[in-house]
């Protein structure tokens, strides 16, 4: 398929060219890496080197990164294990956001259910950010672990970390974030970061799918996710997925910091244009998040067009043009579960979370591509306005 | 993803608008997904003679809208009322789980329509 009309790269990403190779080359590569003979040793290599790339990415030493099946499992792995590994005795306090990703706020939820660990989510003021004072107000004496997304999937919103995983370190506190939608669109240092662990994924950024990493600052204790046979250095048993650590590895290998940056500025320029010219083409649209600057993915636009159902919006283009954006709400039976938590911790209603679509384009984004899909969405807007209740009978 | 049908009744809707003195108003609004439909109906003997609405909601609801109102004009209420569930349901073509509770907007949509004809009939 291409990936003309796609603008769902929040979501996921295609397969960059160079990836794409580098996991086909790796097929033919059958040893297993634990293996000491030349064929073990050939797939030794892929994975250490994907362990390599991963490390300069994000400014630390290989032997601090955890290969992982992706995002979810970064997480789940991050606040169980650090955790477990803090050695608390009794009822843990943990403390995070109420626009975290399932695969935090889930394990939160089973902390709590278990019994093992009282949870506070912090509440994210208008554009989606936390508040440093809220946070320092939230800390108790068994405080053992502070978990915060980097960049939000939904509105892209940029938390501040530094100043959290300092705030943490000052209090001997554990410092998690979730950088699932950062890593690979905005240059990561995990040493200036601060934190103690970061978790991604390599499908957000042209890598295959199936694939992450756990970053663990040396010194912190982390529990074993799998025991067994002691790969991961002990702490993730099982023989390494070799073709998807490939092309993680390449993944990680063609981004700079300069190709970061760059990208960026382009993102920018892209997002304001997209924001002015919607503003202009369609009466009574809002954007959610920070629309300017250093304080959202430049890549992520969330649109609300009064009136009109995100889901009718995003068919429509979906239907006439092939074009892919993700919706708000997703339409089902039971549709207030379905409803963006992330919406509406910014106070959004649930009529204004129905009519939310939200745009997330890739490294090959141009000027031509936007002006389209701004025509695209003006000319569904005004459809759809002129079929709607609202204002209307 | 939507079936033929939906897909082009919610591309290009048929019979979009209000009339300006309908006999009949039908409304329709789901407290948990927010789908809401207004439907104008004009009649005459018993016949419904001409539909209008507008709609807000998702792909298939707007498309359910359009195919009500493409099927209700010209027959009888009596008719419209006599036909069965299964039968109506099928004018949407085939629904993924999570569009069928269009079916239900369907439904509602013919059951009011004739409530208030049997209304009128006395």
């Amino acid at each position: 398929m291409s990936s003309e009309a796609y603008y769902d790269y929040n979501a996921t990403s295609e397969l960059d060219k160079q990836v794409r190779q580098a996991m086909i080359d790796s097929l033919n590569v059958f040893g297993n890496p634990s293996s000491r003979h030349s064929y073990g040793t050939a797939a030794k290599a892929i994975v250490s080197e994907a362990r390599e790339s991963v490390a300069r990415l994000i400014g630390c030493e290989p032997e601090a990164v955890k290969f992982t099946s992706g995002g979810s499992e970064s997480n789940n792995w991050a606040i169980k294990g650090l955790l477990e590994a803090s050695g608390h005795r009794g009822r843990a306090h943990l403390i995070t956001t109420v626009i975290e990703h399932p695969s935090v706020m889930q394990v939160c939820a089973y902390l709590e259910r278990t019994g093992q660990a009282a949870v506070t989510y912090l509440p994210v003021d208008q554009a989606g950010a936390v508040s440093i004072a809220e946070l320092e107000a939230a800390i108790r004496p068994e405080t053992r672990l502070i978990t915060m997304m980097l960049a939000n999937n939904e509105i892209g919103t940029i938390q501040p970390i530094r100043e959290a995983a300092l705030l943490a370190r000052s209090r001997g506190i554990l410092m998690h974030t979730d950088a699932v939608q950062a890593a690979g669109k905005l240059p990561i240092d995990v040493r200036q970061l601060g934190v103690d662990a970061l978790s991604m994924s390599a499908h957000k950024f042209g890598g295959p799918k199936g694939v992450g990493a756990l970053y663990v600052r040396p010194g912190v204790e982390l529990e074993p996710l799998i025991h067994g046979g002691g790969q991961e250095f002990g702490l993730r048993s099982g023989t390494e997925n070799v073709v998807g650590l490939a092309g993680l590895g390449k993944a990680a290998a063609v981004l700079d910091r300069a190709k970061m940056e760059a990208q960026l500025v382009q993102w920018s320029k892209l997002k304001r244009m997209v924001v002015n010219r919607l503003t202009e083409l369609v009466p009574d649209c809002r954007f959610n998040g920070p629309v300017d600057g250093s304080e959202a993915l430049p890549n992520t636009i969330n649109i609300e067009i009064t009136g009109i159902r995100g889901e009718s919006l995003a068919a429509y283009i979906g239907v006439k043009h092939g074009a892919a954006v993700s919706v708000g709400s997703a339409c089902s039976a039971t549709k207030q579960a379905s409803l963006s938590h992330v919406l509406r911790a910014i106070g959004r209603s649930d009529e204004q979370i129905r009519s939310a679509v939200r745009i997330s384009f890739g490294p090959a984004a141009g000027e031509a591509e936007m002006e389209k899909l701004i025509c695209q969405l003006a000319e569904a807007a005004l459809h759809l306005r002129a079929l709607s209740v609202v204002g209307a009978v | 993803m939507y079936n033929e049908i939906v897909a082009r009744h919610f591309m290009d809707p048929m019979n979009v608008g209000e009339l300006a003195s309908p006999d009949e108003t039908v409304r329709i609004g789901n407290a948990v997904c927010g789908d809401t439909i207004i439907m104008h109906l004009a009649l005459e003997d018993g016949r419904i003679t001409d539909v209008k609405y507008r709609a807000y909601g998702c792909a298939v609801s707007i498309a359910t809208a359009s195919i009500a109102s493409e099927y209700f004009t010209g027959k009888e209420l009596k008719e419209l009322s006599g036909r069965s569930n299964a039968e109506l349901a099928a004018l949407l073509g085939e629904l993924e789980p999570n569009q069928k509770h269009c079916i239900d907007i369907m439904l509602e949509l013919r059951e009011r329509a004739c409530a208030s004809v049997q209304g009128v009939n006395g």
